[in-house]
């Protein structure tokens, strides 16, 4: 079975099976359309993502690697959030940093599944929150000059859901 | 303690691309996603752009509604659009900025000012491709400015390319004056509440090459129930309706379903609303239907009886589900393609004839609605001719049945059927009675397959039996 070389951003070099690298859309391409050759037993640099990162997100490709394209879903589909397989959900039960820090490497490396699945257990965290609540966990800014909220909330009255 | 743990363990959003946070606020469902926008600037931005297919913007109010946000779907039918204080300003307003994104508008105007406010939609609203328009009052006083509302509209740069237009309007006119619009629309629903005067729907300068779907319906008492002209415009209006596939006409003139019919329009789906009769015959001349719906309370079959004999194979779905009076054998005789039959209103009263007649010349139904009362002895004699019959029927509805006791054990038959998915009984004896589903006598039936929903409640097998 092929391997290929990864290199972290600390400089640390992982062994992956090469079906398990092309989890990746990001490295997938470098192999097939750039054609880096993976025998050269260079190692492939992933300057924006660290070891500790890199290990559970190969845990994840590891686990999901023979999973079947999924189907082109439709837009109400797609919104659901209580479907995330229980694997999944053990896997995310992690701080908010590596939560937020496996997101954005997977965003980089293009793993539209991972992806997904992150993005719908962050919906639930924030659902059911208050603007106040969310700027709490988050640790976002209110960059909100005074009175600008409340424009907003009389703009909230006025939007109502669309019926198709 | 527990402050102290979330904080170290933030993580803030603020390297987040803003497509990941999109993709985050796209799994969120109205309102559920409305306190979002108070978080931060660039929350209130994000979560309209990922969420902003799921509302509409209705506003009460024209003015203090700045902001740095827009909507797709915007409707104008409470504030309006301010009044210009002069005519052909270009002053945009806020509004206008807040929708200039916008794909889909709805508007409500009365006039004065018709025309002036419909240049000032097209020329800032360069985007919709959904219009939707209410004129109210006289418009008369529109006339008078007709040719330099042609003029101006000469001299848009572009025109946005609108593919869905709903109208509604007291004076036909109003539909010309929008003839430029018409190339690109696909979908056309024009309502006309009779003000007035009534010239006609003739669209006449329409194009109506791309007319995928069109509703037409004429509101209030003043047109002549004889009007002949009303269905000679019809007649006309339809032979130019080549691409057509659904037209739904809610005109109360006799003279209506034969002038759709005798245009021989190629229409897959004919549906007749707001009318007392109709006459099911005149289908046969409309080579492509499908689908037929009417809400008339009375439906004619043919009158010719060697009609009969030369039945209409297209139609695969007869909803007339308001309709009291109609002859069954005929319609059976006239119809013998049909996969769907709703005739829940049907009041004439089953003989074994036409429940035989109708149970096994229909034998491609998959969907079927019926009532089987007045009483208990008519329930056994629609059941055993159902249960003996119909075996690709999938979707069973029966109203009125007359059941002595919540016994269902009659239904056993019916629902062992191996084409059943889902059985609906509606039966007022059981409701006035009083007694809980929870108490209902069941026959054993294999309730994974076969959807049993008993006077609106789904019904479980019960476990303990």
């Amino acid at each position: 079975m092929s391997t290929i070389k990864l290199e972290t951003s600390d400089g640390v070099k992982f062994t992956v099976k090469t079906q398990v690298a092309k989890c990746s859309g990001t490295i997938r391409t470098m192999l097939e359309d750039i054609g880096i050759n993976p025998q050269d037993g260079e190692a492939i640099p992933l300057s924006n993502v660290h070891s500790t990162i890199l290990q559970k997100i190969l845990v994840w490709a590891e686990h999901h690697v023979d999973d079947p394209e999924p189907p082109r879903e439709d837009a109400d589909a797609a919104k659901r959030t209580d479907d995330i397989c229980s694997w999944d959900e053990d896997f995310l039960k992690v701080d908010q940093r590596t939560l937020f820090d496996v997101m954005l490497a997977a965003n980089y490396l293009d793993m539209k599944q991972l992806i997904a699945v992150c993005c719908k257990t962050v919906a639930n965290m924030i659902k059911g929150k208050t603007a106040d609540q969310i700027r709490r966990t988050f640790n976002i800014e209110n960059d909100f000059p005074p009175g600008e909220e409340d424009k907003i909330r009389l703009r909230n009255q006025f939007c109502e859901e669309r019926s198709r | 303690m527990q402050v102290a743990t979330e904080t170290v363990s933030a993580a803030s959003f603020n390297g987040f691309p803003d497509q990941v946070l999109e993709s985050i606020f796209r799994h969120l469902k109205f309102p559920d996603f409305l306190p979002l926008s108070t978080v931060s600037h660039r929350w209130n931005r994000l979560v309209f752009r990922a969420c902003s297919d799921q509302l509409v913007f209705r506003p009460a109010q024209s003015d203090g509604l700045c902001g740095d946000r827009t909507y797709r779907h915007v409707d104008l039918s409470r504030c309006g659009l301010p009044v210009p204080t002069k005519r052909h300003d270009d002053v945009k307003c806020q509004l206008e900025l807040l929708a200039s994104e916008a794909t889909s508008l709805a508007m409500t105007w009365t006039a004065p000012w018709f025309a002036e406010t419909l240049l000032r939609v097209l020329r800032n609203f360069s985007k919709i491709v959904e219009l939707r328009w209410l004129v109210g009052g006289d418009v008369r006083s529109v006339w008078a400015t007709g040719e330099v509302f042609q003029e101006e509209l000469e001299r848009l740069p572009s025109l946005p390319r609108i593919r869905e237009l709903s109208l509604v309007v007291n004076d036909t006119r109003m539909i010309d004056l929008l003839e430029k619009l018409s190339p690109d629309v696909v979908s056309l629903e024009v309502t006309v509440e009779l003000g007035p005067m009534l010239t006609g729907l003739t669209f006449a300068d329409f194009d109506l090459s791309k007319l995928r779907t069109c509703k037409l319906l004429v509101t209030g008492a003043t047109l002549e129930q004889d009007d002949h002209q009303a269905g000679n415009d019809i007649h006309l209006l339809c032979k130019r309706l080549q691409n057509l596939r659904k037209l739904t006409v809610g005109i109360n003139n006799c003279y209506c379903q034969s002038a759709v019919s005798s245009s021989h329009v190629r229409i897959q789906e004919l549906e007749l609303i707001n009318c007392q009769e109709c006459d099911l015959g005149h289908l046969r001349d409309l080579p492509c239907l499908q689908i037929f719906r009417t809400d008339a309370p009375a439906v004619f079959t043919d009158t010719e009886m060697m009609d009969l004999f030369n039945p209409i194979h297209t139609v695969s779905t007869m909803d007339i589900d308001r309709a009291l009076h109609v002859d069954i054998d005929r319609l059976a005789l006239m119809f013998p393609c049909l996969r769907v039959l709703r005739a829940r209103s049907y009041a004439d009263g089953w003989t074994s004839n036409n429940l035989h007649n109708l149970c096994s010349i229909l034998d491609d139904l998959e969907e079927l609605a019926l009532p089987a009362g007045p009483d208990e002895a008519t329930l056994q004699q629609v059941l055993a001719q159902i249960g003996r019959n119909l075996c690709k029927l999938r979707d069973l509805t029966l109203v009125g049945c007359v059941l002595t006791a919540p016994d269902f054990r009659p239904f056993r038959q019916i629902l062992s059927k191996p084409s059943l998915r889902k059985l609906t009984i509606e039966s007022e004896t059981v409701r006035a009675s009083g007694i809980p589903p929870a108490a209902y006598i069941l026959p054993a039936w294999n309730a994974a397959q076969t959807e049993l929903v008993i006077n609106g409640t789904r019904v479980q097998v019960q476990t303990d039996s």
